[in-house]
């Protein structure tokens, strides 16, 4: 029974490895400095980096209130709330941008409004991008805290409580009593979520535009780069590999114990 | 795109090609009026439809196509000189608006203006290298991988202005042409090429005058 298990999950493994050997054995090494070092390249790198850390912050701003009422206030259609928290993990990219765009594009249902009252138009901006980006990854974020917070349970709880008869401040007691038993999966689900904003193309594309500088990142750089120069498009897709990679390999075992 | 190449050798290899039908392989920008020449010109057939690039491709592999109507007669890796080959349309860039011009615009010269909302196609793909030769300064605030996003874009109200192809004005009601660019501009000619005996008719059709008027129809300028 272990060594059928164990053979099929090599063979898994070996399974998800095989794209990438795919893309390493195609890799032009020996001309990688020029797409990695030339001016377009450096821009989309600066563009993805400046949305992908804008939208962690926005994920964890909006995202941590959010998991800490989800496994603590009880509301009616709570699990229909979930449901529709984690609904942009398996929704097509594409989608979630062509809806952000009937809801905040110039003629959508609130752009409308935020455009003729605010002058904002969110399409085609960096704060655009952002929007796409936190939509995208802020699910992986709130399932990691509350699912630390629901598994806590009753406990923590009965610690806070405890906390609160001997004097300590609702603030105190968040800081002092919570936050530390959460603060690993805080932690996983913001890489999650960062990994993930700098992997987002679809909501990107179809909702925030393509215009390098100003709201082309990586992946829609190597999108293009595709078209018409496929070892640029190798590059760009190493940076990609080697930042996700990375920050799998080492915040997880930092914040997540594996033992 | 490949898929589509599989189902159609899977339909060859089962029998279901008569010996009189015709194969044509067509790129996508005749979507829509590919079938009609088809029909006008008493042909029954198989059309497949790709980026003028694919199907160059998947021809000088062997693909049985009695006829190719391209958009790009230089993609295409063979001596075209040993077959029967007739140029048939024209297609070119236009300014184009939301319907109604709702930003009562004028011409090129507000593709430079900064505030207005401007989509055009990517330099990466075909018709990006075409509105980059059309020579005006553009403020574009977004970068389209196809022309079909840029229709969408203005469809859809979300810029001011775009530059597409003068079918694709014609083809969609909620956008109007504010300003062509024709004729300084041919910008996509279409070439049609004959493998086979059988595809010369066809590709002879093509020239004649009822297959120019539907053209036309479609937004098509004659060569």
């Amino acid at each position: 029974m272990k060594r059928f298990m164990a053979t099929v999950a090599g063979l898994t493994v070996a399974l998800l490895a095989l794209p990438l050997l795919g893309l390493l054995q195609r890799m032009p090494w020996s001309s990688l400095g020029n797409p990695l070092t030339n001016p377009a390249t450096l821009d989309a790198l600066r563009v993805s980096l400046i949305v992908s850390l804008l939208a962690t912050v926005m994920v964890f701003l909006l995202g941590t209130p959010l998991a800490w009422a989800l496994a603590r206030v009880s509301v009616p259609g709570r699990r229909f709330i979930r449901a529709l928290i984690m609904l942009p993990m398996v929704l097509p990219p594409v989608v979630g941008g062509t809806a952000l765009l009937f809801a905040l594009g110039r003629q959508g249902l609130v752009g409308q409004w935020l455009n003729q009252w605010f002058g904002i138009t969110l399409p085609f901006t960096l704060a655009g991008a952002v929007v796409a980006a936190v939509f995208v990854s802020l699910p992986f974020y709130v399932i990691a805290v509350e699912g630390a917070l629901q598994s806590a349970g009753q406990h923590l709880e009965d610690l806070e409580d405890l906390a609160g008869t001997l004097g300590a401040t609702p603030w105190n007691v968040l800081r002092r009593i919570t936050y530390p038993q959460v603060l690993p999966a805080m932690g996983a689900g913001l890489a999650l979520a960062w990994a993930r904003a700098l992997g987002e193309f679809g909501a990107t594309i179809t909702f925030a535009g393509n215009l390098p500088g100003r709201t082309q990142t990586l992946p829609l750089a190597t999108f293009l780069a595709l078209e018409t120069n496929p070892e640029e498009a190798l590059a760009l897709s190493l940076i990609l590999l080697v930042a996700s990679l990375g920050v799998l390999v080492g915040l997880r075992d930092r914040w997540m114990p594996t033992s | 795109m490949r898929s589509v190449f599989l189902v159609l050798l899977l339909a060859v290899g089962c029998g279901g090609n008569q010996a009189d039908d015709l194969t044509v392989f067509s790129a996508s920008s005749l979507t829509d009026v590919a079938p009609l020449l088809l029909a006008q010109a008493n042909q029954t057939g198989t059309l497949v439809f790709g980026g003028s690039n694919h199907l160059a491709a998947q021809i000088a592999d062997g693909a049985p196509a009695d006829v190719l109507l391209t958009a790009d007669l230089s993609l295409l890796d063979l001596d075209t000189a040993t077959y029967q080959t007739v140029t048939f349309a024209q297609n070119h860039l236009v300014l184009a608006v939301p319907a109604g011009n709702p930003a009562h615009l004028t011409g090129p010269q507000d593709l430079a203006r900064h505030e207005l909302a401007i989509a055009i196609c990517a330099q990466e793909v075909p018709c990006g290298q075409a509105t980059m030769n059309l020579g005006y300064p553009m403020a574009a605030d977004t970068l389209e991988p196809s022309v079909r996003s840029v229709v969408s874009r203005l469809v859809l109200g979300e810029v001011d202005l775009g530059v597409v192809y003068a079918t694709d004005v014609q083809a969609e009601a909620k956008i109007e042409t504010l300003w062509p660019t024709e004729p300084a501009c041919p910008c996509v000619t279409y070439h049609a090429v004959a493998f086979t005996q059988q595809g010369v008719v066809f590709v002879n059709a093509l020239g004649q005058e009822n297959a120019q008027t539907l053209l036309a129809s479609y937004g098509f300028t004659q060569p």
